[in-house]
């Protein structure tokens, strides 16, 4: 099986450790087959019980007979520059990290589900009990994920930043190496997801932005969004 | 959950919902009126110098609204971690405004109640204004935590602050009114002059109510949405059911009952007992129904489709 770095045929490059760093995805509405197999992958991946969603894929007929056509519009955390819920949390459970991944500190969030209020993308869940999918038949990576989360304690995507740091700390490049990759952008088959530093022209989701016409959802809310949509209809 | 992850158009679920706790995600209602009718109850009771009133609201404020809140947190234990982000989150404030309002209101009655300070001593009336501003604060904080959210914008409007305001005032005047009724201590001037005043909340609170779903049902997809949802619109049946609940509970019983009932006895002063007191109750019953209307009408703006198709 290749890897993301051979489909793309991108050199990693060493210098942009000294660079700030500003992650993001791009969505491309042409590729996404509404399949669901980013949010099955996310909740295999991370232990997600029924209650949590950190990705779904919405979908919406568009047009007027003969010319209709069915979209599928993946959903998760958008990784504002502005994020509503960073300002409506009162513990500061939420917080934004220098390299834009907006986090939730279950050691401090009390619960309020102010945050997932706020925010205009729904991509926050509550876990409001331990219930799991499988619980006579859970498997040793499934009670170590399921013991990640707490309950009473507000949930949300979060880049699978374990997976990043780890891959930067074994010099991988986030969205070229797949180790180093949310697991949606791996798992995609349609390969609808790229991923990496909007900050590296270099970078895989750099690239598609300076390749195609895109937008952002829900921006005339002024939450600048880490996440850019290529549409159906590409203008070049 | 198929449903749930297809959906576009979605009503917010978090707050008044039914939630997997049970009981527990029942809770913040409770507390949400509560957190309006005591701060209403005491600046009511304070402007009438009503004794049994102003004890109600520390006692309602207490039980009603803290021990509620603290149930419906996730994480209950935490709960004085909400007074970390004052600078932006409402959550964080309206937790301020009602630690204030506590320690000053009770401060205020033990001090007036139990100890022989005079009532115009300046530690007497340093509480007491303190107390009356923290509560207006208190009374306010939740139409502004809603306003807040832009994402709403059944509840993105200047309406959700004014209109929480005078709910608190209109349900703190009536139950002061129920509580002169059963406890005694309020006398003629007072009833009548809270009576007058119960009636222009009553008015304010209506035309408030009825303008906003106007205006709203001519603006956004969502606001349109939120407004057929509150009059039992929606195609669920338990959604369906909400709507029914602000229709009739809220504006017929809740606001156009008690105003008719009320009207006729300031004109004509000769309304049975037991009507007015009726109409006093159905009151409060619809300030709790207009209350979770709006919470639960609140619609998410859908995806532009203008920007899915250039």
């Amino acid at each position: 099986m290749s890897t993301l770095t051979e489909q793309y045929s991108v050199t990693a490059d060493t210098n942009t450790q000294s660079r700030t760093k500003h992650y993001g995805m791009i969505i491309d509405l042409t590729k996404c087959l509404g399949c669901q197999t980013c949010t099955v992958a996310c909740k295999v991946f991370h232990g997600l019980g029924p209650e949590i969603v950190r990705v779904r894929v919405v979908e919406q007929e568009i047009g007027k007979y003969p010319d209709v056509e069915r979209l599928y519009i993946p959903l998760r955390c958008m990784h504002c520059d502005e994020p509503e819920c960073l300002k409506a949390c009162p513990t500061g459970a939420t917080k934004k990290r220098p390299d834009g991944i907006v986090t939730v500190d279950k050691d401090e969030c009390m619960g309020c589900r102010y945050c997932s209020v706020v925010c205009p993308y729904q991509a926050r869940s509550f876990l409001a009990t331990p219930k799991r999918y499988f619980p006579e038949n859970g498997d040793h990576w499934e009670d170590h994920r399921y013991r990640e989360h707490q309950v009473g304690t507000m949930d949300k995507c979060d880049f699978c930043k374990d997976r990043i740091d780890r891959g930067i700390k074994k010099g991988l490049v986030p969205g070229i190496d797949p180790d180093a990759t949310p697991i949606c952008v791996v798992s995609c088959i349609g390969k609808a997801l790229y991923f990496g530093d909007l900050n590296d022209p270099e970078s895989p989701a750099s690239k598609a932005l300076a390749r195609y016409e895109h937008f952002r959802l829900k921006e005339e809310l002024g939450t600048k969004p880490s996440i850019y949509y290529l549409p159906r209809r590409r203008q070049k | 959950m198929i449903k749930t992850i297809r959906e576009d158009l979605i009503f917010q679920k978090d707050w008044a919902g039914k939630g997997e706790r049970g009981l527990r995600d029942q809770m913040l209602m409770p507390a949400i009126f509560f957190g309006a009718i005591s701060p209403g109850l005491y600046l009511s009771s304070l402007f009438t110098d009503f004794i049994a009133g102003l004890w109600a609201s520390i006692f309602l404020n207490i039980f009603g609204y803290g021990v509620t809140h603290l149930l419906y947190l996730g994480k209950m234990e935490r709960f004085w971690r909400g007074l970390f982000n004052i600078r932006q989150s409402w959550i964080s404030r309206g937790l301020l405004f009602n630690i204030l309002f506590t320690i000053t209101s009770t401060l205020y009655l033990v001090i007036t109640g139990f100890t022989a300070v005079s009532d115009t001593s300046s530690i007497v009336l340093t509480l007491k204004w303190a107390s009356i501003l923290s509560g207006i604060l208190f009374l306010a904080y939740p139409g502004f935590m809603l306003s807040f959210v832009k994402a709403i914008p059944f509840w993105h409007s200047a309406v959700e602050p004014a209109l929480f305001f005078l709910q608190g005032l209109l349900g703190g005047t009536a139950m002061e009114l129920l509580l002169g009724v059963l406890y005694g201590g309020l006398d003629t001037t007072a009833w009548n002059a809270l009576i007058k005043v119960n009636y222009i909340l009553l008015l304010a609170v209506l035309i408030i109510i009825l303008s906003a779903l106007i205006v709203k049902a001519l603006h956004t997809e969502a606001e349109r949405a939120s407004v057929r949802y509150l009059l039992g619109m929606h195609p669920d049946p338990e959604r369906a059911r909400d709507g029914a609940l602000f229709l009739y509970g809220a504006l017929i019983s809740g606001l156009i009952f008690p105003l008719c009932v009320i009207g006729f006895q300031i004109i004509v002063s000769k309304t049975a007992p037991v009507l007015l007191y009726f109409a006093l109750t159905v009151e409060l019953v619809g300030i709790y129904f207009a209350k979770y209307g709006f919470i639960r009408a609140g619609a998410y703006t859908p995806v532009s489709k203008g920007q899915l198709r250039p």
